[in-house]
Formats: C-alpha cells, sequence, structure tokens
C-alpha cells in the first residue's frame, strides 16, 4: 500500500514536472501589444519619439523574457507579468502625453497662423507707404513676390493642418514667419533710407 | 518499485540533459544593437540598414517563438540564432553608419546652409533688378523658404531633415540660376552687334562733329554724345520685358536698333512732360516683324506697334513703360536741349559683358 502511494506521488510530480510550465500572461500582453499600438496611432512617434522609442525597447525585452521563461524547464512569469503592466501603464501615460503635446502644438499653430497673417498683412502696408523712387521702388517689386510666397506657404500650411500633419504646419509656419519678419525689416530699411529724400 | 523511481530518474535525467538551450543571451544582444542603432539615429541617418536590422529581429523572435511552441525534443534554435547573429551584424553596420553620417550632418548642413545663402545673396544681386520670368522668380523664392525650414530643423538638432530639405533647396536655386543664367547668354549673344553700332555711331559723331543718343538697357543708362565725346548720362527706364528685342504692339519691350528722333513733343503735344519720338518701325523692325508671323513667332493678327519715345515722367525706379525709354523731367530738360530732330538715336541691349557690367555695378553699390 505504501509503495504504491509513493509511485503514485512519484508519477503525479514527474507528469507535473513536465508540464508544470506556468501560463504564458498571453492576455496582458496582448493588451501592452494594443496600448503600445494605440500609443503610435496617437502619433507618439512623432510627437514623443524618444518615450516611443523607449517602450519598443521595453517591449522587446520583455518579449524576451517571456521567451526565455517558455524556453525553460520550469517557466515562471511571474516578474514578466509585473513588467508588463508596468509597461502598459507607460504606454498609457504616453499616450496621454501626446494627446497633450498635441492641444500645445494646435494651440501654437493657430497662434503662429493669426500672428504671421497679421505680419503679412503689416508687410503689404508696408509695400503701400514704400518710395518709389529709384532702387527702393524696385527692391519693393521683388518684395512683393516674396511676400506672395508667403501667402502661398500659409495656405499650404492649413492644407497640412487639414490632413493633420501637426509638426509639418508648425515648420511651415515658423519658417513663413521668419520670412515675413525679414521682408518686414528690409522694407522698414527701405522706407528708412529714403525717409527725407 | 525501485525499478520505476530509478526509470523515472533517468527519465529526468535524459530530459534535462536534453532540454534545448534557449538563445537567451543572442536575443537579448540582439535587441541591444536595435536599441544602440537606433539611439545613435540609425533610423534617421542609415534608414534602409536600420529597417533591415529590425526585420532580421522580428524574424529571429517570430523563429523562437515558433519553436518554443513545439515539443522540447523537436525544437531548432538555429535559425533564431541566424536571425539574430545577422541582426547584430547589420545593426552595427548600421550604427557605425548613422554615428558618421549624424558627426559629419551637423558641420555639411552648416556649410551647405552658408553657401546656398551666398547664392542666394549673389543670385539677388545678380539677377534681382533683371526681368526674371515670374515662375522663376517664385520657385526661387520658394527656396528660400525652404532654406529658412531647414534653419529651423538644424536649430531643433533634426539634422537629417535640415539635410532633405537644403537638398531640395540646392536643386531649386541651382535650376533658377541655370535658368537665369541661360536667359543672360541669350541676352548677350548680340553684344558683338550692340558694340559695333553703339561704336560706328560714336565714331560718326566724331567725324561729323554731330550729336548721338546711345540708350545702354542693361546699364539702364541713356547717354548723349556730341562729337564723338560723351557729353550727358541720364538714368533710363523701360517696358517691363525689355530684356528681349520687340517683336510687337503691346508686348511692352524695348526695341533695339538704329533710329532717328522724327518729333520733338512737348506741352499739350504729350502727356509725359516731353518726348522725343523716334521711327519705330523702322526697315528692320518691319523685316523682322514679317519674319517673325512667318515663323509664327507672332500672329498676324498683332500689329507692329509704334510711338516708341524717350519721354518724361521716369525716375520711378522701375520699368514702367509699354516699351518708351523714360527719364525724369529733370534730364528731359537737358537732352531736349541738347537733340533736334534727324539725332540718331541707337538702342542696344548692352555696350558692354555681362561680366563688366557685374563688376561696375558692384562697384557703385560699394560706393567706389
Amino acid at each position: 500500500m505504501k509503495n504504491k502511494f509513493v509511485l503514485g506521488f512519484v508519477m503525479i510530480s514527474f507528469v507535473v514536472m513536465l508540464s508544470s510550465c506556468a501560463k504564458v500572461p498571453q492576455a496582458e500582453l496582448d493588451a501592452l501589444t494594443a496600448a503600445i499600438e494605440d500609443a503610435r496611432a496617437a502619433g507618439a512617434d512623432v510627437f514623443l519619439p524618444v518615450e516611443f522609442a523607449a517602450l519598443q525597447d521595453s517591449m522587446n525585452a520583455i518579449n524576451t523574457m517571456v521567451e526565455e521563461q517558455k524556453g525553460k524547464l520550469f517557466g515562471n512569469f511571474k516578474a514578466v507579468s509585473g513588467k508588463i503592466a508596468e509597461l502598459t501603464a507607460t504606454a498609457t501615460t504616453v499616450k496621454d502625453n501626446v494627446e497633450a503635446r498635441k492641444v500645445e502644438v494646435k494651440d501654437e499653430i493657430d497662434n503662429l497662423m493669426v500672428e504671421v497673417s497679421t505680419l503679412v498683412g503689416e508687410a503689404k502696408g508696408l509695400v503701400a507707404k514704400a518710395p518709389r523712387g529709384k532702387e527702393g521702388a524696385a527692391a519693393v517689386e521683388a518684395i512683393k513676390t516674396e511676400i506672395g510666397v508667403v501667402e502661398t506657404a500659409i495656405s499650404e500650411a492649413a492644407g497640412k493642418l487639414e490632413s493633420g500633419d501637426l509638426m509639418g504646419t508648425l515648420d511651415q509656419l515658423k519658417a513663413a514667419k521668419e520670412k515675413v519678419t525679414a521682408i518686414t525689416t528690409e522694407l522698414t530699411d527701405v522706407i528708412a533710407k529714403y525717409k527725407g529724400r | 518499485m525501485a525499478v520505476i523511481v530509478l526509470l523515472l530518474l533517468a527519465v529526468s535525467i535524459y530530459v534535462y540533459n536534453r532540454w534545448p538551450e534557449s538563445p537567451v543571451l543572442e536575443m537579448k544582444a540582439a535587441g541591444n544593437t536595435v536599441a544602440l542603432a537606433r539611439d545613435a539615429g540609425a533610423d534617421k541617418y542609415a534608414p534602409d540598414l536600420f529597417r533591415e536590422t529590425c526585420k532580421l529581429y522580428d524574424s529571429a523572435m517570430v523563429y523562437w517563438k515558433t519553436e518554443n511552441k513545439r515539443f522540447f525534443l523537436n525544437r531548432d534554435y538555429q535559425k533564431t540564432l541566424s536571425y539574430a547573429r545577422q541582426t547584430g551584424e547589420t545593426g552595427m553596420k548600421a550604427y557605425e553608419k548613422a554615428r558618421k553620417k549624424a558627426g559629419s550632418v551637423h558641420h555639411t548642413t552648416a556649410e551647405t546652409l552658408a553657401e546656398l545663402e551666398k547664392i542666394m545673396e549673389d543670385f539677388k544681386q545678380v539677377y534681382g533688378s533683371l526681368p526674371l520670368p515670374k515662375k522663376l522668380r517664385e520657385n526661387f523664392n520658394q527656396a528660400a523658404m525652404i532654406i529658412s525650414e531647414a534653419k529651423l530643423a538644424r536649430e531643433k538638432g533634426d539634422f537629417h531633415i535640415a539635410e532633405a530639405k537644403l537638398e531640395k533647396a540646392e536643386k531649386m536655386v541651382m535650376e533658377a540660376e541655370k535658368k537665369a543664367r541661360k536667359m543672360i547668354d541669350d541676352y548677350f549673344v548680340s553684344l558683338p552687334q550692340w558694340t559695333s553700332m553703339a561704336e560706328e555711331a560714336v565714331n560718326r559723331s566724331a567725324a561729323q562733329h554731330s550729336t548721338v543718343v546711345i540708350v545702354d538697357k542693361m546699364a539702364r543708362k541713356c547717354r548723349i554724345y556730341k562729337s564723338g565725346k560723351q557729353a550727358a548720362e541720364f538714368d533710363a527706364e523701360f517696358g517691363p520685358n525689355w530684356m528681349t528685342q520687340k517683336m510687337r504692339k503691346g508686348d511692352q519691350a524695348t526695341p533695339e536698333g538704329l533710329y532717328t528722333i522724327v518729333q520733338k513733343k512737348e506741352k499739350r503735344r504729350t502727356i509725359y512732360y516731353k518726348a522725343l519720338l523716334i521711327n519705330y518701325p523702322n526697315n528692320e523692325d518691319r523685316i523682322r516683324y514679317q519674319r517673325n508671323i512667318a515663323d509664327g513667332k507672332v500672329s498676324a493678327r498683332h500689329d507692329i506697334g509704334g510711338s516708341i519715345e524717350i519721354h518724361g515722367h521716369g525716375g520711378r525706379g522701375f520699368d514702367w513703360t509699354n516699351g518708351c525709354v523714360a527719364l525724369s523731367n529733370k534730364d528731359m530738360d537737358v537732352i531736349f536741349s541738347m537733340v533736334s530732330e534727324n539725332t540718331p538715336v541707337v538702342i542696344v541691349g548692352s555696350v558692354e559683358p555681362f561680366e563688366k557690367y557685374l563688376k561696375n555695378a558692384k562697384k557703385k553699390q560699394n560706393g567706389e
């Protein structure tokens, strides 16, 4: 009887040994993958590239840990589960931060759009005031075409904004602002040069 | 009983010994290489190699997962190991390339930016006052905008974006430069003819002790020669398309050729203060006009035009006439007193090569 009990125990132990591989936290892994994908879809790779790269590297590390445990005789996914939960929370935070950054960029775009349009209006006003004599007038004629290019840039930026390219819009408006500021300076110089002549 | 226990023990030892070694270290190393390459900016500066690295890593991971699903005795990690090794090799190549490029792109973009800004400045100086086609001027200004964007990208540390934008701007500037240069070269094809026309006119003035008016379109000057010597020089303005030979009415081009003053107008006879009407179109103009119609360059519906004058209301600083030569009213008073009907008027594109004209313009600008 005693022998049978020992034999049964050994058999059960052996079966447990061979099939005792702990369960892969697949649901958590799927949730993590989805959270990272959500962050990417929100634009994390564009708005927070460093944070997004860190997420990807951590995801790779987790996948390695999972496979490492799967390959073991006695796999243990406890530590991995903790890391997965941690990274899922980070991915969600990154996504939230992206949304916050988007709002910031949109505000910056709105302000720049108004600012650049105002500057273009000012430049046009200066063109009207600019002198019509000698080189001054020739410079003013050239400046008019430059203002035209800035106006084109503003409408291109509006197109980019509509298509959702926030960073492209921002960069284009910043460049337009720099250009129209230079134009205004040039016009002010031309006006000053001929003042009192 | 003992036999069974021993058997189980033997099986356990066998299983333990035959359990395949998982490629953990190799996969960790491969993952680290991917991160290293990305941190070095390989996704920006060596995108092809970096993409390849990521693909290899993904393949290694897929094979690892696949093998882990198999019964342990059937697991074979050779493919995983092979892909992991390739990931390491390609990743290091991407890392090296990116590091090298990132180090140099900071300087190269600064250099290209400085070069392009210099070219832009020179372009403005050389071609700024010339009637370049609108499209060409727009492209040039568009390039200036792209250069501003590249500057901003550099300031943000996005050197790869700055590099791409500078490359685009450089192409546009070079294209504009090439087209503008061609326009100048085409214009100056007639230089030998112009110089000989002007020289002959001055020589004739010297020989006959007469007066001649020479209009130099490129220099924007109207000069009076008396007995072969320059007696006066005035700033002149033309039609907006002054760089082309006049072909028809309304083309806003100022004609080139040998003319004479046929009428002096003042008071109510002109709306431009004072005017000197010349005999455009002369015979040569008519022949050219007919040839242009035959060649299809001018529609027969278009008139050859006329009423080309040297007149007042100039001094505006830009080319605004319909093809006439405009001087300031003060200068019109002077020229009016120096010429008479039948005084020859020679209108030429230039009397000196473009390079010499540029040199003189620069000297004037620097106040030398």
